[in-house]
């Protein structure tokens, strides 16, 4: 009897023992796999392409814009006439006393229309792609230079802005959509030999998997960024009392700072349930902003929640260009394969377009492209 | 979508040492991405005790300049009121016989006329109204007695500025405060000066300025038509000396600000 007890323990050990090497073996296992896909995910393609592209296309016209909104006033806000301030005696910023910014800082003071113009070149340059990364460097220089001139009238779009080029440089924002990706496709069939050449034309100087690692970090550091944004946004406001009051939209858009419509301003809170509504999604779905990225659903809810919110910041609180800058990175979040299908949609609709018009008589044809467009519709 | 749709193919590398040296860059990357994302959670969040698990000053030298930010936007709660600069001065008749008391002048509101109604609002329409709660924040950190002496004129002689700061120190409270105090007073007299050269002409002799804060009608009464908006409360300060900051550029100034304030007053 007491031998047997024996055995069955000892059995028994010996078989904990074995499941648990086989559980950790298991395990490890497990945690390779994700490891290399997610090393996969890294160095493999490059991801967010064209999320990063429109950003870059609406950052550069956040640029150009913000600029032209302020060229009329140029002198009054960021030129000689803004001297009261006392910003060219004791700068408030940081920025105005670091390399190359403290030049563009130091040239406000006369040449402040120049920095603009400078500006609305180099804007343009990369909304369009061209040398991008290149332009990426000096728009930088001189977009944080200029906004260093007076901290009186910065916000924190400006601060949004400056570490979202940061992240961009890392990454390649003109892969497609922009004249360097033409240039890219032109110069294909004719490899240069040396480094230079090859970097000039837009051809590979260093390996797929190290530009794809930075892209796609580039594209993680972005994407968290806007997380944490939305998040502490929603939690720091949650604690206060006319946000869990369900009014809070009201107070600033009826003041003269932030309310650049006040008939607009009276007409949309006039009805007390819109307000709540509004005042409660923007508190929830900032909170949960990160949770809702995670299912394709609730990420169409989300930015489509958080889209309208920025068109209403822009339109009633006289916000345009740090709405945009906002729109611009919450562009990274839509795949790919998304943006693909919408151009997809587009061009069939172009091409059918020209169809008709080229068989215009002819009724049959119109409705057969109008069937190729319904079937296209549905493969994509 | 299946994963071997959208699993990129093997990196190439006939050689082991290759592969070990992108898994290596892949490591130093994901570090100094994990670093960086945790720093920003650290900076971006309110701040609470996981700061510790950052060595001395290593966040801050992290995060300042580049990264620097603040997401507490409209929170806690929203701003619920307007801030105002308003000037006036004590105009001469040019021959130094005679001189009068200007009507007060709404700055921030002429500046504001540039933004209502204006879908791309210039920034130039918040210059004074960040000035003037800069002026009520300095203000509001003094002590009873020396805002008793910001209500006082000071005007005589250059050094002005310097006897209102030295009276505030004599009276006690915090020096801070008080430096902050005069440094606001400074910037917002060399405002106030360029305001009422641009609107009087150059025989300005001395100016006043004070700032206003008026809330909007609460949100309970936003429907009711008798519903008027709070009383305005005042932050007076006395008469002031004239102060030009060295680089201004008075004529830009005017250019800019007199036909605001021209197109403000015939629309009143």
């Amino acid at each position: 009897m007491i031998r047997a007890s024996h055995l069955v323990i000892i059995r028994t050990l010996r078989s904990a023992r074995d499941i648990f090497r086989r559980f950790v073996a298991m395990a490890l296992a497990a945690v390779a796999r994700i490891y290399t896909s997610f090393e996969y995910w890294l160095i493999g393609d490059k991801h967010a392409r064209y999320g990063l592209a429109v950003a870059r296309i609406l950052l550069g016209v956040v640029v150009v814009g913000t600029v032209l909104t302020n060229l009329p006033t140029a002198e009054y806000t960021f030129g000689g006439a803004s001297a009261w301030t006392g910003q060219q005696e004791s700068p408030g910023s940081s920025f105005a006393t670091i390399w190359p910014f403290s030049v563009i800082f130091g040239a406000s003071r006369h040449s402040i229309m120049l920095v603009m113009v400078l500006l609305i070149i180099c804007g343009v340059l990369f909304a369009i792609g061209y040398r991008t990364r290149f332009m990426l460097i000096a728009m930088f220089v001189l977009w944080v230079g200029f906004l260093a001139v007076n901290p009186l009238v910065q916000d924190q779009s400006d601060n949004l802005t400056r570490i979202a080029l940061i992240g961009m440089f890392f990454a390649s924002p003109s892969e497609v959509w922009s004249v360097d990706a033409l240039r890219r496709r032109r110069f294909a069939p004719h490899p240069g030999r040396s480094f230079v050449v090859r970097w000039w034309l837009f051809q590979r100087v260093l390996p797929a998997w190290m530009t794809s690692l930075s892209h796609n970090m580039a594209v993680i550091v972005i994407g968290a960024q806007l997380c944490f944004i939305y998040a502490a946004g929603g939690l720091f406001k949650a604690q206060g009392a006319p946000w869990y009051g369900g009014y809070a939209i009201y107070d600033p858009i009826h003041t003269a700072q932030f309310g650049t419509w006040p008939e607009l301003s009276a007409f949309v809170t006039g009805w007390g349930p819109l307000v709540a509504l509004a005042t409660i999604l923007s508190v929830l779905v900032q909170v949960a902003f990160p949770l809702l990225l995670l299912r394709r659903g609730t990420r169409i809810f989300g930015l489509s929640v958080i889209l309208a919110f920025h068109v209403s910041i822009a339109v009633l609180m006289g916000l345009p260009w740090f709405s945009l800058a906002m729109v611009a990175l919450d562009a990274v979040f839509v795949r790919d394969a998304t943006f693909r299908q919408v151009i997809d949609v587009i061009r069939t609709s172009w091409r059918s377009a020209e169809g008709d018009h080229a068989h215009l008589p002819a009724d049959e044809s119109v409705s057969g492209t109008r069937l190729s467009i319904a079937s296209s519709a549905t493969t994509t | 979508m299946t994963v071997s749709q959208t699993m990129p193919p093997r990196p190439e590398g006939r050689h082991r040492r290759q592969r070990l040296a992108i898994r290596g860059a892949v490591l130093i990357a994901l570090l100094a991405t994990a670093w960086h994302l945790f720093a920003s959670f650290l900076w971006i969040s309110p701040p609470t005790p996981l700061r510790e698990l950052v060595p001395g000053n290593a966040l801050e030298n992290y995060m300042i300049p580049w990264y620097g930010q603040s997401w507490s936007v409209f929170a806690p709660e929203p701003i619920n009121g307007d801030y105002a600069l308003h000037v006036r001065a004590l105009v001469g008749d040019g021959d130094g016989e005679e001189a009068e008391v200007t009507e007060w002048v709404n700055a921030t509101a002429i500046e504001q006329s540039w933004a209502t109604h204006n879908l791309f609002p210039p920034r130039a329409a918040g210059v004074s109204v960040r000035q003037a709660s800069k002026l009520k924040e300095a203000w509001s950190d003094l002590t009873p007695e020396q805002q008793k002496t910001a209500e006082l004129n000071y005007f005589k002689s250059e050094n002005w500025l310097g006897r209102m700061r030295d009276t505030m120190l004599a009276q006690g409270g915090e020096k801070g405060a008080v430096i902050s105090y005069i440094v606001q007073e400074r910037y917002s007299d060399a405002y106030a000066t360029q305001v009422a050269r641009a609107v009087w002409g150059d025989d300005v002799i001395r100016v006043q300025y004070e700032v206003t804060r008026q809330n909007v009608i609460p949100f309970a009464q936003r429907n009711d038509p008798d519903a008027t908006r709070p009383d305005v409360q005042h932050t007076l300060t006395g008469w002031r000396g004239l102060i030009v900051m060295p680089g201004q550029d008075e004529k830009a100034f005017a250019a800019v600000f007199a036909p605001a304030h021209d197109s403000y007053s015939e629309d009143d």
